[in-house]
Order: structure tokens, then sequence, then C-alpha cells
């Protein structure tokens, strides 16, 4: 009762000011987005709103944008824990402009942010597929990621939070597929799993120690998930006084890069078990310090010198 | 300052002797059941009927063609880069007259094709790259005769996932033509056979190549059964590239050969697979190999393969 009437009373007095404010409608914890929507009123799913952008403004934190049709939902920046969900109804595509990046999520330190189901297409132009500078997590799911110049996916937060990419497909990145670098102080832990990365300029997926003081490890784990055609397979690197790294590499594959795997920089550990390294330029690179640990049961093309044996338990 | 002067000659001529409609291309456009091929179509409102018109005469270089509902959207020949994306909305058809390929790709060098939701119905070919950098296909179903020839003739990349082909006698044929190479990842495919003399579930075939840039291909998670030959790889033209190919826990069964490797050059990598119920599991012929790391599983024993060992 005391919010009907307050709300009627700010309809009241919006009209009596003759002022197009907003109306002041509550948000919902759903709304829904179709290519025949337009970007007015509450986002409900008789009355849907055009882009992503506006339905967020209409959400609360903690809820879903829900894709009711297929269409192209614009580039958007994402600044509270909200889901993005497309489950299976057509394109719900987002595509940006040169230099742009698709999907910002520069969200709370609190915040948890979700993406499935959406077409990411920089066209060749577009800069970067999603970026991570801020919030609690972010999970994409069943997202496919196509044809940017720069980074496919860019973790680069500046506190401690944790990502996960799964049944995604990253593909014709100018640099690198999944580039994870925490700065500051942030931790990071991740989880890169069925994901197909190829045709990237740099390493498919690099984790870096270099920008981050973190006193806890920065550790990535890739399963079932395949680099390929690309500058480097499966890369860890860290500077001294920087944060150690581990990036756990099992049941995949890395095949026809520059390197196939990468640890550079003290601290820097990759962890391989179970996984395919074949066609590479160079099998592995270890530099300044770095280690790649084998479980012996990986399949290579070629007799490596300097992998660390280490126990199965 | 040449080109320049040049390119503000053109503009200046296109501008006098512009009598096309002055519809912009767009980087996405849409197909509809509903549509209609009509200059300007292309919006979600207003969707055109068929791939081959918007690829002609809506869509940008590097744009993404939508499919908005089910339908038959007619066989298409595609000269730049492009993606076709039917996510989930129903089928997406590709049909073609009888014999003639249901997708040819005959793009620029750097043109990357990506294609996702398609089923292609036809009786030759389903799709035959010539041309461009590369080509994804995913999530697609070939019920066809042949999948997809890929012929490049420059290094170009295949990538299949999460695709079926059934009732086929070449699944995926591999063959890199005069100057060309094959970087493929295949995974999760699956492959039913018609069991018929010369049919095969993959093949990396050298015979017509004459680089010397080395081809490679990896099956990762993928099924293949009743063939005559499961997966295979010919060696190159005078053996000059080798023919890799990598069948990574993926199984072969039902199979005249299982798994086959002829001529100088060509390589087959045996981790973690799975060959059964073949009349022969593998077969190396003319100075090709057959690798095995010693973890693969096979109902009885195999000769001729080359032990490398797990490290």
């Amino acid at each position: 009762m005391n919010r009907t009437a307050f709300l009627s009373a700010a309809f009241g007095a919006s009209l009596a000011l003759g002022v197009a404010v907003q109306p002041a409608e509550a948000l919902s914890n759903r709304t829904w987005v179709s290519g025949k929507g337009a970007d007015s009123g509450a986002c409900g799913l008789a009355t849907p709103c055009r882009t992503f952008a506006y339905a967020i403004t209409q959400t609360n934190a903690g809820g879903e944008v829900d894709v009711l049709d297929p269409a192209g939902y614009g580039a958007v920046t994402i600044g509270k824990a909200i889901s993005i969900i497309n489950d299976g109804v057509g394109t719900a595509g987002v595509q940006i402009g040169s230099g742009g990046t698709a999907i910002t999520v520069a969200a709370g330190a609190n915040d948890a942010v979700l993406l499935r189901g959406l077409t990411i297409e920089g066209t060749g132009i577009g800069a970067i597929g999603v970026q991570f500078s801020s919030g609690a997590s972010l999970v994409i799911e069943k997202c496919t990621i196509r044809d940017f110049t720069g980074k496919g996916v860019f973790i680069s937060p500046s506190s401690t939070s944790s990502f996960a990419i799964s049944d995604t497909v990253i593909s014709h990145i100018g640099f690198y597929g999944i580039y994870v670098i925490p700065s500051g102080s942030a931790g990071i832990d991740g989880l890169v799993s069925n994901v197909s990365i190829e045709n990237a300029g740099a390493e498919a997926v690099d984790l870096s120690g270099s920008f981050s003081t973190s006193t806890s490890a920065l550790g990535v784990s890739v399963v079932n998930s395949i680099a390929a055609n690309s500058g480097g397979g499966f890369f860890t690197d860290t500077s001294a006084n920087q944060a150690a790294t581990v990036l756990t590499v099992r049941d995949s594959a890395s095949i026809n890069n520059g390197a196939g795997l990468g640890a550079i920089g003290p601290n820097a550990a990759l962890r391989l078990s179970r996984s395919v390294v074949v066609g590479n330029s160079a099998a592995t690179s270890v530099s300044n310090g770095g280690a790649i640990y084998t479980y012996g049961d990986n399949g290579f093309d070629v007799t490596v010198s300097g992998l660390i044996q280490a126990g199965l338990q | 300052m040449i080109r320049s002067r040049f390119l503000g000659a053109a503009t200046i001529a296109a501008l006098i002797f512009a009598v096309s409609p002055a519809h912009a291309l767009l980087s996405r456009a849409w197909v509809s059941g509903h549509g209609t091929d009509a200059a300007g179509c292309g919006a979600p409102g207003a969707p055109c009927r068929t791939f081959q018109y918007v690829h002609d005469n809506i869509i940008a270089p590097g744009g993404e063609i939508d499919v908005l509902d089910p339908a038959g959207y007619g066989a298409v020949i595609i000269t730049k880069g492009i993606s076709i994306v039917n996510n989930d909305v129903g089928e997406a058809g590709v049909q073609s007259s009888s014999g003639a390929v249901g997708m040819t790709i005959s793009a620029g060098e750097g043109d990357a094709v990506y294609l996702k939701g398609l089923t292609f119905s036809v009786s030759a070919t389903g799709i035959r790259f010539n041309s461009g950098a590369s080509l994804e296909v995913e999530d697609c179903h070939f019920i066809t005769v042949g999948g997809i020839d890929f012929l490049p003739t420059t290094t170009s990349s295949l990538s299949v996932r999460h695709s079926s082909f059934a009732f086929s006698v070449r699944g995926i044929n591999m063959a890199p033509q005069a100057g060309g190479s094959v970087n493929a990842n295949i995974e999760t495919v699956r492959i039913v056979g018609e069991g018929i003399s010369g049919s095969f579930g993959i093949r990396l075939d050298g015979s017509q190549a004459t680089s010397s840039t080395p081809s490679m291909a990896t099956v990762v998670y993928s099924r293949q059964i009743y063939d005559s030959a499961g997966f295979s790889a010919i060696g190159s033209n005078g053996g000059a590239a080798q023919m890799n190919l990598i069948i990574d826990n993926s199984s072969a069964s039902g199979d005249t050969v299982g798994i086959a490797a002829t001529g100088a050059g060509a390589v087959v990598r045996l981790y973690q697979a799975i060959v059964t119920n073949s009349s022969s599991r593998v077969l190396t012929q003319n100075g090709a190999q057959i690798i095995t790391y010693g973890n693969n599983v096979m109902d009885g024993p195999a000769a001729g393969m080359t032990s490398a060992p797990l490290q």
C-alpha cells in the first residue's frame, strides 16, 4: 500500500510538473527482449524490450534478462549482477563496430554475471568479445565468440574473482583466445571446459600473473578443450615478485600452434595430463624458471626434454 | 597520393553514376521461410528468403546471416567471408538439384566461413570447399553421399564440431590440391557409413598435394561406423609433405579396415582410440606409419604399428 501510494504520488508529481521523467515502475527480477520489442517500459513478457542494455536498466540486481526470439541485441556494459539467457530460441546476437568491446562486465565486487547462448561477433573489426574488468564471477556458457581483432575473452579484474567458460567456441581472434591477467592484488580461479579455441594470433589460452601481487597462486583448469592453429596453445607466465600461476590442462589437445605449451617465469607452472600435443612448431616453451609437470600419460609427436614428472595419486 | 586520388575519382564517379538503390550492405541479415528476396530485405521484420540472395545482395563481407524460423534455404555458392547461423530455431535446410553440390565455397584467401545449425540433404556432396582461409562447421547434419569435400589450394583450416553424417559414403574428405595444405580439427562428430566399397569416414588424402607444407587433421571425441575405411591417411604426391592424422579419444567400428595409412608421408597417431568389429583393425602400406601410444582399445591383435611412449 505504501509503495503503491508512493508510486501514485510520484506519477502525479511528474504529471503536475510536466516533466518527462522515467515512469517510476519497479524493476523486475526477470525481463524479456525480443526482435519485435521496443526500449520502453518494464520489459515484461507481453511488452518485451529491444536491447540488452535497456533491459538491464529494468532488471533488479541478481535478475535475468531472457531472450524471447532471434535478433541482434546490441553491445552491452554490465554493471551489476545479471544473467543474460538465450535458451535455444535462435540467434541472440551481439555485434560491435571497429575497435569496440562487445560485452563489458564492470560489476561490483559481489556481483555474479552469467552469459548463455549468445553469438558474439566482431565481424573482423571489433576488438574484444567479452571483457571482465570487475565483479565476483563470470560464467560464459554455450556462446560463440568470433572474428575479433584483439581478444576473445579478456579476464582482467583488479580484485579477486572467478570465471568459468564452457561449451563455447572462440575462433578467428587477432591475439589471445582467452587472456587471464588480474592486476593489483587480485587472485583468480578459473575453469575452461569443452571450449574450442582456434585460429588465434597469439596464445589460445594464457594465464598471466605478471600484473598481480596475489599471495595465493592464480589457478585455471582447462578440461576437454582444444587449442589449435594459434600463435601458442596453453600458456602461463609470470614475473619475479608477482603472483605464482598454476594452469592445469587435462583431456585436452594442443594442435598446430606456435608452441603447444608454455610456462614462462618463476613460479609459472603448467600441469598436463591425458592430453595430446602434436604438430606444434615447438612442443613446449619453458623459460625463466617456469615448469611443466607431466603425469606421464600424454601423447607428443616429439621427445620432450625438461618435463617434470609428477605422480598420479 | 596516387591511390587516394584514384579513390577520390572513383568516389566522385560513384556519386555521379549512383543508379542502384543506396542500400548499404548489412553486417547482420535475417532469412525466414516467410521472407521475400527483395531489395532492402534482411531486417528481422522484413527477412529475406534464401541464403544465396542475402549473400549476393545484402550482407557485407564478414557479416552474419541469421535464421529466423524453420525452412529450406536453398543451395548456395559462397565467395566471401560470412557466417550463417541457425541457433536451434528448427530445420534450416540446404538441398540441391539431383547430383549437385549443396554448398560451394570459393572464397578469398583471407576469408573465414562459419556455418552453424544447417541440415544438408543432398544426393551428392554437402559442402565443397575450394578456397578460403577457413571453414567452421558446427551443429550441422549431413544426409549426403559425400559430407564435406575440403580441397584447398592454399593453407586452409577446417573445423567440424558437434555434427553428424548419415547414409554417408564419403564422410569428411580432406584433399589438399596443388599448392594447398590442411589444418583440421574434427570434434564430437558421428559418422554412420553405408558399408560399401570405397567408402570412408574421415580421410586425409595427400595424393593431389604438391606443397611441402605438412597437413594435419585431428579427430577428437568422435565416432565412426560401417565404412570400407574408418579413419585413413594417404601420403602426399611424391611424399613431399607429411599427411598427419591424429585419432584422439575416438572410435572406429564395423569397418573393412578401421585405421588405414597408405603411402610415404602418411602418419596416423592413435591416442586412447577404440577400434572394434572391423575385418582388419589397422592397415599400413607403402611406407606409411601408424603410431600407437599404447593406450588404445582393440578387440584383437593389430600388426604393423609403431610404438611411441607416453610422456
